[in-house]
């Protein structure tokens, strides 16, 4: 399901436009994506939690070449599933 | 940071973002993380723009171990969903580190070798050891507070003072033993310097406030105030002084700026601005003064080290002709050099000219002809390897050998400036024939270095290293 069919179903389940869905669903993007700069987590119940973590620079060989590289650090969002859409995914 | 949104600060925040209801928010995403729960049971995976891609992927059912019992025993297999962050979001959350690439380790290089290094440049390893002093020196002049000071800088002052006193010009070490280059710079207080620090009294207010641990400069500074007012022999105002100087005391400096600002430059004693540790830099402040004087000759100086190099280069390769090096001083001259040198050189082959008249009067102008050509080749590529071997781009076909320390992406670096170019060198063989894998070149090979323009290479240009960079990641991984 891509973006434009969530729009379209959300719309039709709320009676909204999809401009609306759309700007909303916009909105909450911009939240996310600021909270998680800052570092902080999101949780959804009954969904999950998007998180921030911070992963530690590596050395990473490369199995083709041989040849052992440095990979920066880098901080990514990530999700964990809660435990109720765990269960119902089965 | 590392808070934790609850769904209610997130309706919360996005009421705000979107200026409409909270009603309205929760109900938005109430639903629209049921719908996307419900896709995901259906088993298909959803992408949300701006948040990212949520994909089910199932595991199956494994056979392990009870650890316990050690009886076999079967894991049931299950549905995993993974989420990709948007390129949006990912960007935005690892901004911090946005500027790191990674980078290939050179599996020659040993710790030892670091060590070695280290131990030849020492004075790259000491401004990291000097960056806090330096900085505390560059808030001087904002934090001029007469503040508690710390036991030790306040009673080397005193010594400073009395030197200061005795012999006005050379001021002692008012430092501990770590700061070295700090009293080689100390000299160099300058009117301008000197001017600009007096600190406006709205200055002086907040900086009261501020205080940091070290403050022995600042203790420096106030000292000579206080003995101009009273006038009275250096070391009493000091030891009177220091309980003056409390946190909560006025300032009596603040009852006549003008005169301060004069006394401060006359006898300022610490060391205002440090520069970087090399010697030259040092002179330059040491004689701030006569600052153009310093830069002339500096750059007299530059000028004829790089003729003295011409003229050692050119009769190197060729010490009898002095035809030749005259040609190769032009054509460098073209390249490279501004034009006073070029000037220089003009006035240099006129001067070879008449010599020439003088001595060979046989010489043909035809057999000049033959001979420059080759001489500007082979001359032309050595010099620039010299001079400036990392960021001069190549712009001539050369050859260069590979060696067990020396790559393709070594042999990069140093003709076109960047590493990422090794492919292009790599093209350029595989079509020649020189060699085929780019990570088996027997050492001593020789390959042909093609020149900059046929490939399109500048190191300063990003779509060309971005290129490079590509094209680069597919001969790795195709290999």
């Amino acid at each position: 399901m891509d973006n434009k069919k969530l729009i379209d179903t959300i719309s039709g389940n709320l009676g909204r436009s999809k401009e609306d869905v759309g700007k909303l669903l916009e909105a909450f993007a911009g939240v996310l994506r600021e909270r998680c700069s800052e570092m902080d987590s999101v949780q959804v119940p009954g969904f999950g939690t998007f998180e921030p973590k911070k992963r530690d620079e590596r050395v990473m060989v490369q199995p083709s070449t041989g040849k052992r590289m440095l990979v920066p650090p880098k901080i990514v969002v990530g999700f964990k599933i809660s435990n109720v859409l765990k269960a119902k995914l089965k | 940071m590392n808070a934790k949104i609850t769904f209610v600060e997130l309706v919360d925040l996005m009421a705000k973002a979107t200026s409409t209801t909270k009603r309205v928010c929760e109900l938005f995403l109430k639903d629209l993380f049921a719908v996307i729960s419900q896709t995901l049971i259906d088993g298909e995976s959803v992408t949300v723009k701006g948040v990212g891609t949520f994909k089910i992927t199932s595991v199956k059912p494994r056979k392990s171990v009870n650890v316990k019992t050690g009886s076999p025993m079967q894991i049931s297999g299950y549905n995993k969903v993974t989420f990709t962050p948007d390129k949006s979001l990912a960007e935005a959350v690892n901004q911090p580190f946005a500027q790191f690439e990674t980078v290939i380790l050179d599996d020659a290089v040993t710790d030892e070798k670091l060590a070695e290094i280290d131990k030849q440049h020492p004075s790259a390893i000491l401004p990291d050891v000097q960056e806090p002093e330096s900085k505390v020196a560059e808030k001087e002049p904002q934090k001029s507070e007469p503040i508690p000071a710390i036991d030790e800088p306040v009673e080397e002052a005193p010594v400073a003072e009395d030197t200061f006193f005795s012999e006005s010009d050379i001021p002692v070490a008012p430092l501990p033993d770590e700061l070295p280059q700090m009293q080689d710079a100390a000299p160099a207080p300058t009117p301008d310097v000197l001017f600009d620090s007096p600190m406006p009294d709205g200055d002086k207010e907040i900086s009261r406030e501020v205080k940091t641990p070290v403050k022995e400069p600042v203790v420096k500074e106030e000292k000579p105030q206080p003995k101009v007012e009273e006038t009275v022999p250096v070391r009493k105002p000091m030891l009177v002084g220091r309980p003056i100087d409390g946190p909560s005391q006025p300032i009596p400096e603040q009852e006549k700026p003008e005169e301060v600002d004069n006394d401060r430059h006359f006898y300022r004693p610490e060391p205002r601005n440090v520069y970087t540790p090399t010697p030259e830099q040092i002179e330059e402040a040491q004689r701030k003064p006569d600052r153009r004087w310093l830069w002339l000759l500096l750059s007299g100086l530059a000028i004829v080290l790089m003729f003295w190099l011409m003229a050692r280069g050119c009769s190197d390769s060729n010490p009898d002709v002095p035809e030749q090096e005259v040609v190769a001083a032009d054509t460098i001259a073209d390249d490279e050099l501004t034009e006073e040198e070029q000037k220089a050189a003009d006035v240099k082959q006129e001067k070879k000219d008449d010599v020439k008249s003088e001595k060979k009067e046989e010489v043909k102008p035809e057999k000049k002809e033959e001979v420059k050509p080759e001489k500007k080749e082979e001359v032309k590529p050595e010099k620039k390897a010299e001079e400036k071997p990392a960021s001069k781009v190549n712009n001539k076909e050369v050859t260069d050998v590979v060696t067990s320390q020396i790559v393709l992406t070594t042999l990069s670096e140093k003709h076109y400036g960047s590493p990422w170019f090794w492919v292009y060198i790599y093209e350029e063989n595989v079509a020649r024939g020189t060699i085929n894998d780019p990570n088996n070149i027997r050492p001593g090979t020789r390959v042909v270095i093609p020149p900059a323009s046929k490939y399109g290479i500048n190191p300063n240009d990003k779509a060309s290293l971005r290129k490079a960079q590509i094209k680069s990641m597919e001969y790795l991984k195709g290999k």
